[in-house]
């Protein structure tokens, strides 16, 4: 692994000023951690080519082909609490959704709280992963996995139903460091509307792009299983679900699917 | 009906899934009607639970220090389910490691020791769901 400093063409603002290009790395995200832990700068990149351990929550795997798709992390130190960091997700789906929606033309929604999808088609994730220590937050990475130029037969036969990619929903090849560079620029004002301003108008535009709010879902959240309407999202990013007994209750764990 | 036949009829209740009993002799009408709706198994094991969490926060006091979770989410022991857990009873962990994870929305928060010692107990099973400010461990500080 060999690290080079790109300055170049993405320079301008915090996010993205150390801009590290790799070529395979087992995953961003841990290289990311890795820096951090090492005293990386607030708004370090890492981008690789591709991924051999790519990855989502608790280990699933995030397949990540060579030289056709968005792998990247961003190293943030943000004076947050701890509680306040799921924020973090939410300000980069909007920032992600913007830069898409700008750049390629598709209608990309938020399936809550941290997938990137077009219609029913996953196509991208963010993983956050934040170190505390007691009731400080140390540093947070968050991961962004983006399918631009993936080919069907990239995905293997098990994810092909449910993964798209800007490829496959436009016909149209797309330059991915186009795609980093606006989305650099986006993420790095949703950070800083969520520092300076708080949570209000992110929160207001993540409800305009999401796609789960108005339907019904079932949740399941460890033995819990569940179904509901997702009515919308409170301060704190919560998915407030109406159960059929007329209560509302918040989610902030499990995994939620759309029912049709 | 004496006073002591009451006080059997409530004791030989107290292990059955009994919840509700009605009994009418000799023209006095008794009717016993038990708090809980956990079956007698649920009830020991809250009971040995709430007993171990009173001695956990007496020891803290003296000399153990108490992990607490920062934010209410999901605790889990390990990276994924088929990765060893980060820590186990008698463990030795040093300041800066990460001892669990706790997941809110999808963030995956680790949790790292501020102290160096030993792991004296794990204070919640893997996967369960954590409030604010809930103990997690309690850690023996290194002489």
């Amino acid at each position: 692994m060999r690290p080079s400093a790109d300055h170049h063409a993405l320079a301008g603002r915090e996010i993205g000023k150390e801009l590290i290009s790799l070529g395979t790395v087992d995953s961003t995200n841990t290289v990311a951690a890795e820096l951090a832990e090492r005293g990386a700068a607030h708004g370090t990149v890492v981008i690789a080519e591709a991924q051999r351990k790519g990855r989502g929550r608790l280990g699933r795997t995030w397949v990540s082909p060579a030289g056709v798709n968005i792998y990247m992390s961003i190293i943030l130190r943000p004076c947050l609490r701890p509680a306040a960091a799921p924020l973090l997700t939410i300000a980069a789906a909007v920032a992600c959704v913007h830069a898409l929606r700008t750049s390629t033309g598709l209608h990309v929604e938020i399936k809550w709280p941290n997938d990137l999808m077009v219609g029913r088609s996953k196509l991208g994730g963010i993983l956050t992963e934040v170190k505390s220590k007691g009731n400080s937050l140390l540093f947070a990475v968050i991961g962004i996995g983006i399918n631009v130029n993936s080919g069907l037969e990239d995905f293997p036969p098990g994810i092909r139903e449910e993964a798209t990619s800007v490829l496959l929903e436009s016909a149209k090849r797309h330059s991915c460091k186009i795609l980093i560079s606006s989305l650099l620029k986006e993420t790095g004002f949703w950070y800083e509307e969520l520092i300076k301003r708080g949570s209000e108008a992110l929160l207001e535009e993540w409800r305009r792009f999401s796609s789960t709010t108005g339907s019904c879902v079932r949740v399941a959240a460890g033995n819990e299983v569940f179904e509901g309407i997702a009515e919308d999202i409170d301060g704190e990013g919560r998915l407030m679900v109406r159960l059929s007994s007329g209560a509302l209750k918040p989610v902030s764990a499990g995994d939620v699917t759309k029912l049709r | 009906m004496e006073i002591d036949d009451l006080k059997e009829l409530i004791s030989l209740l107290q292990d059955t899934d009994i919840a509700e009993l009605q009994l009418e002799k000799d023209g006095t009408k008794v009717k016993i009607r038990r708090q809980t709706l956990l079956s007698p198994l649920e009830m020991r094991r809250k009971a040995a639970l709430t007993v171990e969490k009173t001695q956990a926060s007496e020891e803290d006091a003296q000399r153990f220090v108490t992990v607490t979770s920062p934010i209410v989410g999901t605790f889990y022991r390990a990276s994924s389910p088929d990765a060893p857990p980060y820590v186990d009873v008698g463990a030795r962990v040093k300041k800066g490691q990460v001892i669990c994870i706790i997941e809110a929305m999808k963030l995956m928060n680790e949790i790292e020791s501020e102290i160096e010692g030993a792991v004296v107990r794990v204070l919640v099973e893997n996967g369960q769901p954590v409030e604010y400010g809930e103990p997690l461990f309690i850690l023996e500080p290194a002489s």
